[in-house]
């Protein structure tokens, strides 16, 4: 099982807000292809799939707001 | 200055070791492995491999380049420092070069020729060439400082104080500009009222030139010529341009500020791709060569990675050491 964790990208360690999810619990996913979307007051970016396998659980919903390293999905 | 077979395919895997670098930053970070604020290289490994092939030439030669390798210069970090310990500072381990705790922009080895550098990015010209003067002061003839800036941080006053200094005391110091036409969010034109920036030399009576920096031959050529006249008693100046694909950091939603149709042309502006099909019409190369050469520095830079990634990690006292935040510099 691969954890899904939120990556720090900006030089403030600002809470991120999730913007879209491009795929659902449940579905196959690739890795290197687009997983979620996050944003912040200063970024947004698109993040790729770290590993191929089932996306198996989503812990934040579009919306909701998770800070650096907090646990976002699970892939087995 | 003809190059040998050997030195171009040097060059191949250089180039190659720079997109890799890359590449995989942007995986480590975009998993949580690396903490963000990373510049990515994208789009300037012609002028990373060129600036290895003149630090491996170098060093071949008996001179030694002290530098401190600006925001997206990953690739020759690590060839200066040597992988792993860069890997291993990256990742935030005790085995990394500053003890884990000097994040990317302040690794310092002087013993390896990486100077140290301060947060904001022009006056550290000052301090290059203050190092500079010191070693023209010592004797040291086999050594050279490049003091390596993009074009934003050419716009600040330090740096022409930092250009007249080295001018006046002809200290050994090759002033690089990486133009890549962004200062963070502001482009070349809203921030200097020349289109070439190798111009600000001459206010200081020095040598400025501007190179294609996609071309790492071209870059390598420049950066043999440059050391020379700079260890000669000539400091001087020399512009690279090249293109920044990306953001200015990881997360930096460009879309906003900038133009970036030409994402969709990727292809011939490639340098890793242009520099491939330069050595491909020579017969250097086969088309396959490109894969299994990226393939083959990817391994190794993965597995840098991948062994540092459970070496421990300093303690808060040892983090809270100012002499490990500078490795022993000062």
């Amino acid at each position: 099982m691969t954890q899904v964790i939120v990556p720090t990208l900006g030089q403030t360690n600002l809470d991120v807000t999730i913007e879209k999810w491009f795929k659902n619990v449940g579905d196959t996913v690739k890795e290197g292809e687009p997983l979620y979307e996050l944003s912040s007051e200063k970024l947004t970016q698109e993040i790729e799939a770290p590993v191929s396998g089932t996306l198996t659980k989503i812990y934040k919903q579009v919306g909701e707001t998770a800070a650096n390293g907090d646990l976002l999905a699970e892939i087995e | 200055m003809n190059l040998s077979n050997e030195q171009l395919l040097e060059i191949y895997e250089y180039i190659n070791y720079a997109r890799c670098m890359g590449e995989r930053l942007e995986y480590f970070i975009k998993t949580g492995k690396i903490l963000g604020a990373i510049h990515l290289p994208k789009g300037q490994e012609g002028l990373q491999a060129g600036l290895i092939m003149t630090l491996m030439d170098a060093r071949k030669n008996g001179i030694k380049i002290n530098t401190n390798p600006h925001t997206r210069d990953q690739a020759l970090m690590s060839k200066l420092i040597g992988l792993q310990p860069y890997a291993d500072e990256m990742l935030c381990k005790t085995s990394g070069i500053n003890g884990g705790t000097s994040g990317e922009y302040h690794m310092t080895c002087v013993e390896k020729g990486f100077l140290p550098a301060q947060g904001v990015l022009g006056p550290v010209w000052g301090q290059n060439a203050g190092y500079a003067w010191a070693l023209k002061d010592q004797g040291k003839t086999n050594e050279v400082v490049w003091g390596i800036y993009g074009d934003g941080a050419s716009s600040r006053g330090d740096a022409w104080e930092a250009m007249n200094i080295a001018a006046l005391f002809k200290v050994p110091m090759v002033f690089i500009v990486v133009n890549n036409g962004w200062a963070m969010a502001n482009p070349v034109e809203k921030e200097a009222p020349v289109q070439d920036l190798s111009l600000r030399a001459q206010g200081s009576g020095m040598r400025g030139i501007t190179v294609d920096g996609n071309d790492p031959i071209a870059v390598f050529e420049a950066m043999v010529e440059a050391n020379k006249l700079a260890m000669g008693g000539e400091p001087n100046l020399v512009e690279f341009k090249v293109t920044r694909w990306g953001g200015h950091f990881l997360g930096d939603n460009q879309e906003v500020y900038r133009d970036t149709s030409f994402l969709k042309h990727l292809d011939e502006i490639d340098p890793v791709l242009n520099y491939h099909k330069k050595l491909l019409a020579m017969g250097l190369v086969k088309q396959e060569d490109l894969q299994r050469v990226h393939d083959e520095q990817d391994a190794i830079i993965l597995k840098a990675y991948e062994d540092g990634m459970n070496k421990p990690a300093p303690t808060v006292a040892e983090i809270c050491d100012p002499n490990k935040v500078y490795g022993g510099a000062y």
